[in-house]
């Protein structure tokens, strides 16, 4: 009878101890670490460009076409400093395999196009390639450039140097597509460090 | 014929142009700009939600992608995040117009120490799939820090610690029992 009483009481020893062990089980398994994730939810990344599109009409072989400097603004409206990045892309005809791929270095050639941009207020021949890597953009003093937010803004222009002609009769270049050449410029904006 | 052949090919030649499609506008923004993910252990996963706010009044599809930046454009001490395949996200979201969304972004880092302790950072990138000659691009700054753990967590000396009491326990019960039991006959 004793031995039976000696039998429930060990058994609930063992019970509660093994209970008692459960949960903190899982917590050691973790090595006591905790995740933390930090991100400011009233910080937020806005920027407008008060032009997206650059009509040319019909250009030429080996010919170099210019907007203004102060063509297009780029506007922080949002409320956190913004670094502004820049990268081009090949010009492509839709519909069709031609295609201009764009300069790495500002030399054209056949079916080779270089695009590249001035800042606004930046001594007047003072140009930078726009090539297929993203690269900061930068003043010619090679300052990046940085929008501040509450509407701080930076102007710029284009220019464009037309591939070299793909034929070539009496003289003078042609190139052998009649259709328009799509390209895009993308402007990233990325939180400063 | 010929003639008129030959000018035909001509005019065709001359008309090369540099036009962009339809003129697009878009504006849309996107929050936080920067998340930062600490102590997350090998092994582990992590959670957060970006919103991207369109701002226009027609529907936009975005696109998602990852971006790792060169050294001189992360943070001091970051190093390249090991596997862009790491960081899970839907690649394309579209959005009423006048609306945002809540985009969930996992982070799962694998399972072996030898991802512990380190410190990198990637880039979210987000743009809307509509292109005009200029487009818009923004990116999110993620810097995720590793803890310890991983394989070591799963045989961490704590859990052989209760293992061992456990059994110890169960033992030294056992001795018991059967010794009380023994001096009862």
């Amino acid at each position: 009878m004793q031995v039976r009483k000696m039998d429930k009481r060990i058994i609930s020893i063992i019970l509660v101890t093994i209970l008692a062990l459960i949960p903190c089980v899982p917590a050691l398994a973790e090595g006591n670490s905790t995740v933390t994730i930090t991100m400011a939810t009233d910080k937020y990344v806005d920027i407008t460009l008060d032009k997206t599109a650059w009509n040319i009409g019909d250009v030429e072989p080996n010919t170099e076409y210019m907007t203004t400097p102060t063509w297009c603004t780029i506007t922080n409206e949002g409320n956190c400093v913004v670094n502004i990045r820049i990268k081009g892309a090949n010009a492509e005809c839709d519909g069709s395999t031609y295609t201009w791929a764009l300069s790495s270095n500002n030399t054209t050639a056949v079916k080779k196009y270089a695009l590249l941009y001035h800042i606004s207020y930046d001594s007047a021949d003072s140009y930078t390639s726009i090539t297929t890597i993203e690269a900061p953009m930068k003043k010619a003093n090679g300052d990046t450039i940085q929008l501040i937010g509450n509407s701080d803004n930076e102007q710029f222009g284009l220019k464009l140097l037309t591939p070299k002609p793909d034929t070539t009769v009496s003289g003078t270049g042609y190139f052998l597509k009649d259709k328009a050449m799509e390209a895009t410029i993308t402007i990233s904006a990325v939180v400063a460090s | 014929m010929t003639r008129q052949h030959k000018y035909i090919w001509l005019t065709v030649a001359l008309a090369a142009l540099f036009l962009p499609s339809s003129a697009l506008a878009w504006g849309f923004s996107i929050s936080p700009p920067e998340v930062k993910i600490d102590n997350l252990s090998p092994g582990q996963k992590a959670e957060f939600n970006l919103t991207i706010h369109n701002k226009d009044n027609i529907i936009h599809t975005f696109v998602l992608t990852t971006y790792n930046p060169e050294e001189s454009e992360r943070r001091p001490r970051r190093a390249e995040f090991p596997d862009s395949n790491w960081v899970s996200f839907p690649h394309q979201v579209e959005i009423q117009a006048n609306s945002e969304a809540k985009i969930k972004v996992k982070v799962a880092i694998p399972s072996q120490q030898k991802w512990a302790g380190k410190d990198w950072e990637i880039w979210l990138s987000i743009t809307p799939e509509d292109k005009d000659l200029l487009v818009v691009n923004y990116y999110i700054r993620l810097l995720v820090s590793t803890g310890e753990g991983g394989e070591r967590a799963e045989t961490s000396p704590h859990i052989e610690l209760i293992v061992g009491i456990i059994v110890l326990l169960l033992l030294g019960c056992g001795i018991y029992y059967f010794r009380r039991k023994a001096k009862a006959r």
